[in-house]
């Protein structure tokens, strides 16, 4: 069925209709009919959001290179796109054909950040696919996830058929293809679900159930069929340089947070932050080679006529070779008329060198992320970086002209005492200060932004045991910082919604229970919940006193090692023995270092090759 | 320098994406096409090519105008040929054409367009009468100025000429209204013109609005 006669009326009364428009440069229109599996990707957010995450492209592109699959998008609607929708009865849709997403074979959702789990819900909804897996008929689309909060899946088990654990690009082309052999065979969902459970970053929720102690805790995750897997493994594709890379990226016509070609450099990071989940469950580092990347970049560029090229990765100028890409990019953009973005550059000589030449006299402000206060505590999250380099590359920023420094911190980190948040306090000072000794009094505009951002303890980091501090404490915090810095001329002090964070770390570390909560924060109206705009908190609340379920159980409660968490039985190959070293590692203060200078035994080499290991030592 | 003009339609959904959008399309298709555009100096540079008119978002267009200015001499033709093929459905490129290199850009030349206005039958009804509409001397509607206060507007002396033609279930409206910089009369202007006329509340989603033709000074064809 294709909904289009019926949406076109409404395009007219709505705000930016552009968004549901479809027909894009570079998007996709196959024959239905020709292709053994449709697969709807699903962005739990706008438009606009979605068509900023390279993942989409990545994995639309992956799909829709293989002849039997067609991959269409699907966002959630805005809250008037949704109400018309809703008064019209007309069912949450493809992009590409219009279709009614219940009439497609899989409907799968990325799950890139906790606060847009009510989206799911409302898209199911509007979707016309009951919400729980286990009432779903055999009609029904397999519902499926994946991403980086899929190392959690939990909170979201029972509305989903299948989880997908690590890399994506080849294990949904796989799921895909066995999708269309079990077609073939007309045999039941349930043995297309067991028929896949094995493959490695299947997760099947419905083969495990979690039993509960008296305390609320967990005591044990029961197979329902012994043929599951003890613990599933995550996904890793060995070698980026083979996997699927777009060469073409679909264009929107309006306006999006991102609109530029982008190229993924590697995947992982070496570091080690201990607060970092990504830098724990997309292990090992894997990079794309200077030729392919270029090549890529080209590509990209020539078939989207886009303005801008940036670099993808957890960190820019951890590229092996990462001088020579920026000179040989930085040549081709020029020649194009292209500009070239660089995110979080380390600031040494080069990257300011780097810097000067492509953000010439309109320099945007300098970033650093210190994330704490004091050495002490940069110690305990293993953040090596000192107040030497900051106050270094601040200097030299000055010198080159630069009018603005965005600090970005965290608070509530493990061990935090107010010493630290008076750190941040200081570096803000130490950093006007830098500016009058180098520019005089009258030195001209200049400014300081301190970012402070509330931590929220994540699932497979060294800080999974650690209770998060309550809403009240962040407040505490917030003020105590805003006081201070308040005195200081020139600096402008951000910082996030507290309760946010708190509904944020429920959901992160949260159980299967949670689904109730969850329904129940739906049913009351919870929508983009990662908008301050749409957040309320009161409705939440009240999902927590409706449901029975506690809050500081789930955000404010220190975990023992010993507790099975619920996560546990989702290997992200870094061994759980790891987490614990580095976690007691955190309280003496000691840092680990980079496994470029040597292998620091996480785990992930059991698995696969660590291309990086040692490569520095 | 050598300058184009490109003449297109658009039409269908493609008219719910907004001028701006629009351009942004344009620059992508010239960078995508091998087209080398003159770019602006400075450290930003940006390519010089612009609308005659912008187009409001949810119009349709059949003779819109976009100029260019490109660093070597190409073929119209050619180019023409070449950029059709990197149009998203709805928009086509009839025509492309050099424009004399001296004088003024389309933009400051255009003054005026030729508007169709499509209003279901049942929805208007029966009383409007261009001829009564036109004999009046004063047309009043309420406008936002810059300072978003409510200011009452004349529309009447912005309306050059209007006709009407029913065709099957609806009713249209021909009507060439000033639109340049000078004097602009947006036809969303005109519809609450309309609505006062004849009492109706004529809801705007009911209300097709196609732009047939851009009108520069003096007469002045391109
Ligand atoms: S196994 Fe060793 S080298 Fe590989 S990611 Fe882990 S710490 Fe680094």
């Amino acid at each position: 069925m294709n909904l289009l006669k019926k949406i076109e009326p409404l395009l007219k009364k709505i705000e930016k209709p552009g968004r549901y428009i479809g027909g894009e440069l570079n998007s996709v229109l196959k024959d239905p009919q020709s292709v053994h599996t449709r697969f709807g990707f699903a962005f739990p957010d706008s438009y606009e959001i979605g068509m900023s995450f390279l993942g989409l492209q990545i994995l639309y592109g992956a799909m829709n290179q293989e002849d039997g699959i067609y991959c269409e998008r699907v966002f959630a609607p805005a809250t008037d796109m949704e109400a018309m929708m809703r008064e019209e009865e007309i069912p949450l849709f493809t992009l590409e054909t219009k279709t009614p997403v219940r009439e497609l074979d899989f409907i799968g959702f990325t799950l890139q950040y906790e606060m847009s789990y009510t989206n799911i819900l409302n898209m199911l909804d509007l979707g016309g696919i009951p919400l729980y897996a286990n009432l779903r008929t055999q009609e029904d689309p397999f519902v499926v996830a994946g991403g980086p909060c899929a190392f959690n899946p939990e909170p979201l088990a029972d509305f989903f058929d299948i989880f997908m654990i690590g890399d994506g690009e080849e294990l949904i082309v796989e799921l895909c293809r066995r999708h269309g052999e079990w077609k073939k065979t007309g045999r039941t969902k349930e043995e297309f679900l067991k028929s896949i459970a094995c493959l490695p970053g299947i997760y099947i929720p419905a083969f495990y159930t979690p039993v509960y102690g008296a305390d609320g805790t967990l005591q044990k995750i029961e197979k329902n069929w012994e043929g599951t897997p003890d613990s599933i493994q995550k996904a890793i594709i060995p070698k980026l340089e083979d996997a699927f890379f777009p060469e073409k990226t679909i264009v929107p016509f309006i306006e999006v947070v991102h609109d530029r070609s982008v190229v993924e450099t590697f995947r992982g990071c070496t570091r080690g932050c201990r607060f970092c989940q990504a830098g724990m469950i997309y292990r090992p580092v894997r990079e794309r080679s200077k030729e392919k990347i270029e090549n890529l970049a080209k590509e990209l560029l020539l078939n989207s006529g886009h303005e801008e090229l940036t670099l993808l990765s957890l960190s820019t100028s951890d590229y092996s070779r990462f001088e020579e890409l920026a000179t040989d990019l930085m040549g081709m953009c020029k020649e194009q008329n292209v500009s070239l973005s660089l995110p979080s550059l380390r600031l040494d000589n080069f990257s300011f060198q780097v810097l000067q030449e492509i953000q010439g006299y309109k320099k945007s402000g300098l970033t650093f992320a210190p994330e704490a206060g004091s050495q002490r505590l940069r110690n305990v999250i293993n953040k090596n970086i000192t107040e030497a380099d900051i106050f270094g590359s601040v200097e030299k920023a000055l010198e080159l002209g630069w009018n603005s420094i965005k600090l970005y911190f965290m608070i509530g980190l493990p061990t935090e005492t107010k010493e630290d948040l008076d750190g941040i306090v200081d570096i803000a000072k130490k950093i006007m200060d830098l500016n009058y000794q180098i520019r005089g009094r009258k030195g001209g505009r200049f400014n300081v932004t301190v970012s402070v951002s509330n931590f929220v303890p994540k699932p497979h980091t060294p800080f999974q045991w650690f209770p998060q501090n309550s809403a009240s404490e962040f407040m505490e915090k917030h003020y105590y910082l805003k006081d201070r810095l308040k005195g200081v001329r020139g600096v402008t002090f951000h910082y996030h919604h507290a309760e946010t964070s708190i509904i944020e770390a429920v959901l992160a570390r949260g159980d299967r229970r949670l689904s109730a909560l969850l329904q129940e924060a739906w049913s009351l109206g919870c929508r983009f919940d990662g908008w301050s705009e749409h957040f309320r908190y009161p409705l939440w609340e009240k999902a927590f006193d409706n449901t029975g379920l506690s809050m500081d159980f789930y955000a404010a409660r220190t975990r023992s090692y010993g507790e099975i968490l619920p996560w546990d039985h989702i290997d992200s190959a870094v061994t759980k023995e790891f987490l614990i070293r580095e976690n007691e590692e955190a309280l003496k203060e000691a840092l680990t270092p980079d496994c470029r200078l040597g292998c620091t035994a996480c785990g992930v080499n059991q698995r696969v090759l660590c291309e990086m290991e040692g490569v520095h030592a | 320098m050598h300058k184009y003009y490109l003449e297109f339609s658009k039409t269908g959904n493609i008219r719910f994406i907004s001028h701006l959008d629009l351009l942004r399309l344009y620059k992508r298709a010239f960078k995508r096409s091998g087209i080398e555009l003159v770019y602006s100096q400075g450290f930003n540079p940006h390519p010089k090519l612009g609308f005659a008119q912008p187009l409001s978002l949810g119009y349709e267009g059949l003779a819109e105008i976009l100029e260019f200015e490109t660093v070597k001499e190409y073929s119209a033709n050619e180019m023409k040929e070449i950029l059709n093929p990197l149009m998203p459905e709805g928009i086509r490129i009839q025509k492309c054409e050099a424009l004399p290199r001296e004088g003024k850009s389309l933009a400051a030349l255009a003054d005026g367009a030729l508007y169709q206005i499509s209003i279901p039958m049942e929805i208007i009804g029966k009383d409007f009468s261009s001829a009564d509409f036109l004999a009046k001397t004063e047309l009043n509607v309420e406008k936002k100025n810059k300072k978003k206060e409510l200011v009452t507007l004349n529309i009447r002396p912005m309306i050059r000429n209007l006709k009407e033609e029913v065709q099957e279930d609806f009713f249209l409206i021909h009507c060439d209204l000033d639109a340049g910089s000078t004097s602009n009369l947006s036809p969303e202007l005109l519809l609450q013109a309309i609505r006062n006329f004849t009492g109706r509340p004529i809801p705007g989603e009911e209300v097709n609005i196609i732009r047939e033709k851009i009108y520069y000074v003096n007469k002045y064809q391109i």
